[in-house]
């Protein structure tokens, strides 16, 4: 929230602050700067002027030379401007001002002196944003007569400094200057001074002229009004113009204007209709009927629904709550009486309203953040008293205020003992007395207890807690002590399966790999884009009902996906080669769902291209498993997976149960993605994984025996796997094989077409005995035999 | 015979010491020592010796025969040296060439502050919890003291999957589920993803990743709050780092503050990190509100914590200079490499 600090100046004596101190002082006791302005600080030695004559330029078509009093003299100014005319009060820049983007010498246009300038309002560094266009396009032309010669700062409000508050949510109370001076007062321990709100009224009473009612006192806890009669509708002054643009908002009409400035002032949000327009001597606050039409200001059609508040004539929409007036009942130049509305509506309701129309406002946030119902009627006849101060109109006697519930003012107890403990510190029971004294609670003091009453405006103090903040956030957060805690140790740390995960990325890492980080959202189309069927549940997972677009739609079922778009950006910027890894969370869909939550799995997929093919993949794959130390037999059987190449790809199998997947990405899925041709890609389901994982290490006596080494190389058809190989030596080791190793894959001279010979080397050994050559022997020719009989093996020479 | 053997002495002795290689050393010895060698031949002429002078021929035979062999073995440990030195020439390597090595990967950038955050928090006590990002709203939420009718639970602002379960916009569920699986003591740091419906742009992510801490105690104080966060803050950007308080809301905190350090880069002066203010705000943090503790069957006036949450996103950017979230999701191995 922007503030004025010359507005400020109104309500609490900060004269002596300096900026810095007021800034860190403010955020420290918990109104927080954002930022401040100081406007027109590079703006120098510019005053009124007033031109007294425009001539031709005798050599130049669109120059003027004119004549401008500047009180103590008259100057000459050489223009270009198209908008001056004689009388005009100007912005004066005098030979050695500064101006925002400038400086002013004495100089010679097309021969003839000039000894200023003319200053439009983006040169002098106002807010041409919230300006009309006809007062930012040419020279700034002033509203009314100043003494001429009169530094131009103080009149364009360009003496001020601005201030941007960042509120919390909870401090509704805090939206207008003066609740930002409460804090103020508060923080630096200044006397807080209120405006005095009187209000001159005429004999005509408010009464004859109309009636106020409300449907549901939820949706309008009150409702307040005052009415007048209007004499003249015209701009407002140029002090208030100043301070409503130097707060961001943009001047309309003295009517408009004091109802802004009053939000702006006090918080209360107002708004006057044409009393002649509402065609009925009725105000009726009603739920807006479900596709009710009506047109705003602004003439926009909208279409309401029964969430929303509307203020009728007893019939008709005349407005909607918080959001905006209706074009049926705008005030214009012909108005001639005019309802001021205070009133209080639902933040919810506003909250919605806003929403669903797309309408923002300063008035709506207030709403929406709680609105004081005590301030209705003070708002009311402050605005009264303004527009009547500024001769817009008379006030009609009495005030319509329809208050069913009044608000009470709560209080709250705290005990001083508590306090103390709860933060830490020691203090005194009337030094928080006295800091909460000085943010207008009224506190009584009963031994220990603090017996605390909170203005209705303090909507967020509900419980002792909130005293608490109260009282340390004026003695000083950082007055606080930093301590260790205390109390029983505890035993902290990562459980064995964060271990694990952080050892096995620290394994995957030292080997080459990078860790990704990838979206957890997918789409169908990147389902379908892995080639797999669109029947598979893979679909059916879990969806989200609000995607930021299809392709964020689902929640990832598989990993794959992130990492073919890491592997593809990667390719696609000619880097030839990569190893990546990811340990991530994947999402499954539950029957009933709502009943419980849809499953969540860790995962790890890993993926390489480049110069590495299946089993550098499949190495790192058993390097893991064998890091995780996980005992049980791993299986690597045929798979059908759509997405992979189907005679390279592979299911792993531990103990009946499926771990996951390996194998080169199909052709299909490269072209999709725009993959490297070779992709080499696996998806662990890691918590299996961890299950299996038996990390407790035992020490084996080292062997007492010798080994015997054998190597054999069997030539066998290409069909045959080295899996039914190996199982074939296995079986026949018969407890004396202690390690079996394939060292060679041969193909050509000596082999027939359609045959490969496989070497291996076993190796024997008893836990009991020296082995003989004789026992190896006897093993030997078995294993010769059954792989001739079982996989029409030949023993190669 | 003395003469003929004093003769071969002499001569043996020159060619050993003019010997240049194993293999001419090895020629001389089976010359002279060999069975058909020249001593050889004249200590099998000392049959024709009378009785009284073979032992005396003998004994200088054996002194020839000895110096012989005792030059051999010394002239062929030079020569072996010579040999040695020449053949290292011959496998003289250029040590400048690069090592042959495996190159290594690394962490993403963002898991490596988690550890070293998790690793400083471990040290004070605390354990590692996790939670569910598909998470109730309930859990998300209402028993974070969180209003029902804030707009943070809007469909603008929160993806849901059902009407009763959104994707966590906060690692706070986590703290709901420890409080009501554990019993205090409770000293935890919970690591996650998280979800907002934000588009993509430089600092904004629908997906990101913060950290939450609680602690659960009696007697815990805001004094704790702060020298535990100050500690913290110490450990990780620095010994020299400050840190400073400032009052802020949250719903499921009462008081509640945010934490600035002093900036990493600048150590305060104020730099373009810091935005020349000198600090970086790091963390909300705040006393465990009442309702949050009785939700969780904690009693409230037994038992007081802290609670503390941050983007690790925004820090592991902040940390590494990074300059644009989007890089953090990229995968780009150029900038993967970075991170080691």
């Amino acid at each position: 929230m922007l503030v004025s600090i010359n507005w400020l100046k109104d309500f609490v004596e900060i004269n002596n602050i300096e900026l810095n101190e007021f800034t860190e002082k403010m955020t420290m006791s918990g109104t927080k700067v954002e930022g401040v302005e100081e406007l027109g600080s590079e703006v120098t030695k510019v005053v009124v002027g007033k031109i007294l004559s425009i001539e031709k330029h005798p050599d130049a078509d669109k120059l003027v030379i004119t004549k401008v009093d500047i009180g103590e003299e008259v100057i000459q100014i050489v223009t270009g401007a198209k908008n001056i005319n004689v009388g005009d009060v100007i912005p004066t820049a005098l030979i050695g001002a500064k101006l925002k983007d400038l400086k002013i010498k004495k100089s010679k246009l097309r021969g003839i002196e000039s000894q200023g300038m003319m200053c439009s309002a983006g040169e002098l560094g106002m807010n041409t944003s919230l300006l009309p266009k006809e007062q930012v396009d040419g020279i700034y032309i002033l509203n009314n007569e100043y003494e001429l010669g009169k530094d131009i700062k103080s009149i364009l409000g360009l003496d001020d400094t601005v201030v941007d508050f960042e509120l919390t949510s909870n401090r509704s109370d805090c939206l207008s200057v003066i609740g930002i001076a409460r804090e103020v007062s508060a923080t630096f321990n200044k006397h807080l001074i209120l405006p005095i709100i009187e209000v001159k009224e005429i004999k005509e009473d408010i009464n004859d002229y109309l009636k106020v009612s409300i449907e549901d006192e939820q949706l309008c806890p009150r409702y307040v009004t005052r009415m007048m009669r209007i004499n003249k509708i015209g701009p407002s002054p140029d002090w208030m113009q100043r301070r409503l643009l130097n707060s961001g908002v943009r001047p309309i009409n003295n009517i408009v204007d004091v109802t802004n400035y009053v939000m702006l002032e006090m918080g209360q949000p107002l708004h006057a209709f044409d009393y002649d327009k509402l065609e009925s001597k009725e105000i009726f606050v009603r739920k807006a009927k479900k596709d009710e039409v009506f047109t705003t200001l602004d003439g926009v059609k909208r279409v309401l629904d029964e969430n929303m508040i509307v203020i009728s004539n007893g019939k008709d929409p005349m407005a909607i709550a918080g959001a905006m007036g209706g074009e049926n009942s705008e005030i214009d130049n012909s108005t001639k009486m005019i309802v001021i509305e205070s009133a209080n509506f639902n933040k919810k309701s506003v909250r919605h309203t806003g929403r669903k129309l797309g309408l923002r406002s300063e008035a709506a946030n207030r709403f929406e953040k709680g609105v004081d119902p005590d301030l209705a009627d003070l708002a009311a006849d402050r605005a009264v008293q303004l527009l009547h101060e500024l001769g817009v109109g008379e006030v009609l006697h009495g005030r319509i205020d329809v208050y069913p519930k009044v608000v009470c003012k709560k209080t709250i107890n705290i005990n001083s003992v508590w306090f103390n403990k709860f933060i830490g510190i020691d203090l005194s029971i009337l030094q928080m007395k006295e800091y909460l004294e000085r943010l207008f609670l009224t506190v009584e003091v009963e031994g220990d207890q603090l017996i605390i009453g909170i203005p209705t405006y303090r909507q967020d103090l509900e419980i002792k807690e909130d005293i608490a903040e109260e009282i340390v956030r004026l003695y000083g957060y950082n007055n606080i002590p930093n301590t260790i805690m205390s109390g029983v140790t505890t035993k902290g740390g990562r459980t064995k399966s964060q271990t694990l995960i952080k050892d096995m990325k620290t394994f995957l890492s030292s080997k080459g790999f990078y860790e990704i980080l990838t979206t957890s959202f997918t789409g169908e189309g990147q389902l379908e884009d892995l080639n797999i069927n669109k029947n598979k549940d893979f679909y059916n997972g879990v969806k989200v009902i609000n995607p930021l677009g299809e392709e964020n739609s689902i929640m990832r079922p598989t990993l794959i996906p992130g990492l073919l778009q890491g592997i593809s950006h990667n390719y696609n910027r000619n880097i030839v080669e990569g190893m990546f890894y990811e340990v991530a969370v994947t999402y499954k869909n539950t029957i009933d769902i709502g009943e419980k939550l849809p499953t969540e799995e860790k995962n790890i997929s890993m993926g390489i291209y480049g110069e590495k093919n299946f089993f550098h993949l499949k190495g790192y794959v058993e390097l893991l498993i064998k890091k995780l130390m996980i005992e049980e037999k791993v299986e690597y059987i045929n798979s059908n997976h759509p997405t992979f190449h189907p005679k390279r790809v592979a299911k792993i199998i531990i103990k009946g149960v499926d771990v996951g997947i390996l194998g080169e990405i199909h052709p299909i899925v490269v072209e999709n993605y725009e993959l490297p041709r070779r992709t080499y890609v696996c998806e662990l389901r890691l918590e299996e994984l961890l299950k299996l994982s038996n990390n407790n290490i035992a020490f084996t006596e080292l062997p007492k025996y010798p080994e015997i080494s054998r190597d054999v190389a069997l030539i066998v058809e290409e069909k045959v796997s080295a899996k039914e190989v190996e199982d074939i030596i296995r079986v026949n080791g018969k407890g004396l094989l202690e390690d079996l190793k394939l060292f060679d894959v041969y193909r050509g001279a000596q082999i027939d077409e359609g045959y490969k010979s496989m070497a291996y080397s076993l190796i024997f050994r008893s836990k009991e005995k020296t082995l003989t050559d004789i026992e190896i022997n006897e093993i030997f020719d078995k294993i010769i035999a059954q792989a001739q009989v079982n996989l029409g093996a030949q023993l190669r020479e | 015979m003395k003469e003929k053997l004093e003769k071969i002495k002499v001569v043996a002795l020159e060619e050993i010491n003019s010997a240049s290689s194993t293999k001419g050393l090895e020629e001389i010895r089976i010359r002279l020592l060999g069975k058909k060698g020249e001593l050889t031949g004249v200590l099998k002429e000392m049959g024709v010796l009378s009785k009284e002078e073979r032992p005396v021929m003998g004994k200088i035979a054996n002194d020839v025969r000895e110096a012989i062999e005792d030059k051999m073995v010394k002239q062929k440990n030079i020569i072996k040296e010579i040999e040695q030195s020449k053949e290292f020439d011959t496998e003289a390597i250029d040590i400048t060439l690069p090592g042959i090595k495996e190159e290594f990967g690394g962490l993403h950038p963002l898991n490596m502050v988690i550890e070293e955050l998790s690793d400083v928090f471990i040290g004070m006590g605390f354990t590692i919890e996790e939670g569910p990002e598909l998470e109730w709203a309930k859990y998300n939420f209402d028993m974070l003291n969180v209003p029902k009718d804030h707009s943070a639970r809007d469909l603008q602002d929160t993806f849901y999957v059902h009407n009763d379960i959104v994707l966590r916009t906060q690692t706070s569920p986590i703290q709901v589920r420890t409080m009501l699986n554990q019993q205090p003591p409770i000293k935890m740091l919970a690591p996650g993803r998280v979800y907002r419906s934000d588009e993509i742009d430089a600092t904004h992510s629908p997906v990101f990743h913060q950290v939450e801490g609680l602690v659960i105690d009696e007697g815990i104080t805001m004094s704790d709050l702060k020298g535990t966060l100050d500690m913290f803050a110490k450990n990780l950007f620095g010994s020299q780092t400050k840190t400073k308080f400032r009052p802020h809301q949250f719903y499921f905190t009462e008081p509640s503050a945010e934490m600035d350090v002093t900036c990493f880069m600048c150590g305060g002066k104020g730099c373009r990190v810091c935005q020349n203010t000198g600090w970086i705000e790091i963390l909300g943090c705040g006393m465990v509100h009442p309702n949050v503790l009785l939700d969780c069957n904690i009693d409230p006036n037994k038992y007081t914590g802290f609670a503390f949450g941050m983007g690790l996103d925004r820090i592991t950017m902040i940390k590494y200079g990074i300059s644009d979230l989007r890089l953090m999701f990229e995968n780009d191995i150029r900038f993967l490499k970075q991170f080691k």
